[in-house]
């Protein structure tokens, strides 16, 4: 009884995995050509990326000192400065600087570069804008 | 011929051996990316929920397969190519933790600028009607919040087996875990999904 339970269960479990499938693939071929075009570019410049002798990783490696400097800015204003508007938010901790200076994220570093200019303006100006 | 004209002959070959791999090699890669991208691009978006940043997933994840693993048994690439899209994946929602903290921080919502428009209006590429149109992108919506509310792992192993039809070895070796593993995530997956969806979608 059990056994034809199982079997019942896995058959329906096979038809449901089908119907998705069949669903996510008409979906992939419904595609727009703008979508199309930027895969296309997309794999071309990684393709060209394939004979380039500066590695990204490399490139990231010798990110901008000032990027640095500007997130761990950040992350010491954020860590011990006054704490965050909504109360249920948890607070920053430790692996957030972690995160910041992960190599990963150097395009959150840079945006942290403008955080910090907007934090230093509010600082001399009292206010942005 | 000369010892001299000997070693140049055969450098000249050795050189023409290796552009015509590197060529071949190229068409491989190419072949390989142009198969996979499509999918690639979906199971990206239906991750992170976001077609921009899913376009980057892709692209960077092409670019490490190229740069790094290129050398690869052929057979390796999908596995290895999806292992890199869902750490990328997992390494932008960490990002976004940290990214909605510092708005939150300055009194900012990151969703401020989210104007995406679910609604295509172009014509359908597979030539559906309107009606059919409709309703399979009704299902594949239903399905993707669906799936999008599924744990990480639970996700990946639904994702991997059924919409990239990754075998169980080649989905573990994605996902850097035990088919054993990748067994329970993708049977946990799909009672929750059948369980979430109901009947009425099958």
């Amino acid at each position: 009884m059990n056994e034809r339970n199982e079997k019942t269960a896995d058959i329906e479990d096979q038809a449901f995995a089908a119907k998705a499938k069949e669903v996510f693939d008409q979906s992939v071929q419904g595609l727009d050509a703008e979508a199309q075009s930027r895969l296309n570019r997309a794999r071309h410049g990684a393709l060209a990326h394939a004979g380039s002798g500066v590695s990204h990783s490399q490139w990231l490696r010798w990110a901008p000192a000032t990027g640095v400097a500007a997130a761990a800015v950040v992350a010491v204003v954020v860590l011990t400065g006054r704490p965050p508007v909504d109360e249920l938010t948890p607070p920053a901790t430790v692996s957030d600087f972690e995160i910041l200076l992960d190599q990963e994220s150097f395009e959150m570093l840079e945006e942290l570069e403008f955080y910090s200019w907007i934090d230093l303006e509010v600082e001399g100006n009292g206010n942005v804008g | 011929m000369t010892a001299g004209a000997c070693q140049i002959a055969v450098s000249c070959t050795r050189e023409q051996i290796t552009g015509t791999t590197e060529l071949q090699q190229e068409r491989e890669l190419n072949r390989f990316l142009a198969e996979i991208e499509k999918r690639a691009l979906r199971i990206a978006e239906i991750s992170i929920r976001d077609r921009d940043e899913a376009f980057d997933l892709v692209q960077e994840a092409m670019i490490k397969l190229v740069r790094n693993y290129a050398d690869r048994p052929e057979a390796e690439w999908t596995p290895l190519f999806y292992r890199i899209l869902q750490n990328g994946a997992r390494d932008w929602h960490r990002r976004q933790v940290v990214r909605n903290r510092v708005m939150v921080w300055f009194g900012r919502s990151s969703s401020d600028d989210d104007d995406r428009d679910p609604i295509a209006s172009a014509p359908d590429p597979i030539g559906r009607t309107p009606d059919e149109k409709l309703e399979s992108q009704e299902a594949m919506e239903s399905l993707e919040l669906a799936v999008a509310a599924l744990p990480r792992r639970q996700k990946e192993a639904f994702m991997l087996r059924t919409f990239e039809g990754l075998d169980v070895a080649a989905t573990a070796a994605a996902m850097g875990c035990s088919q054993g593993s990748v067994k329970t995530h993708y049977s946990r997956a799909i009672h929750s999904l059948r369980e979430t969806l109901g009947e009425h979608w099958q």
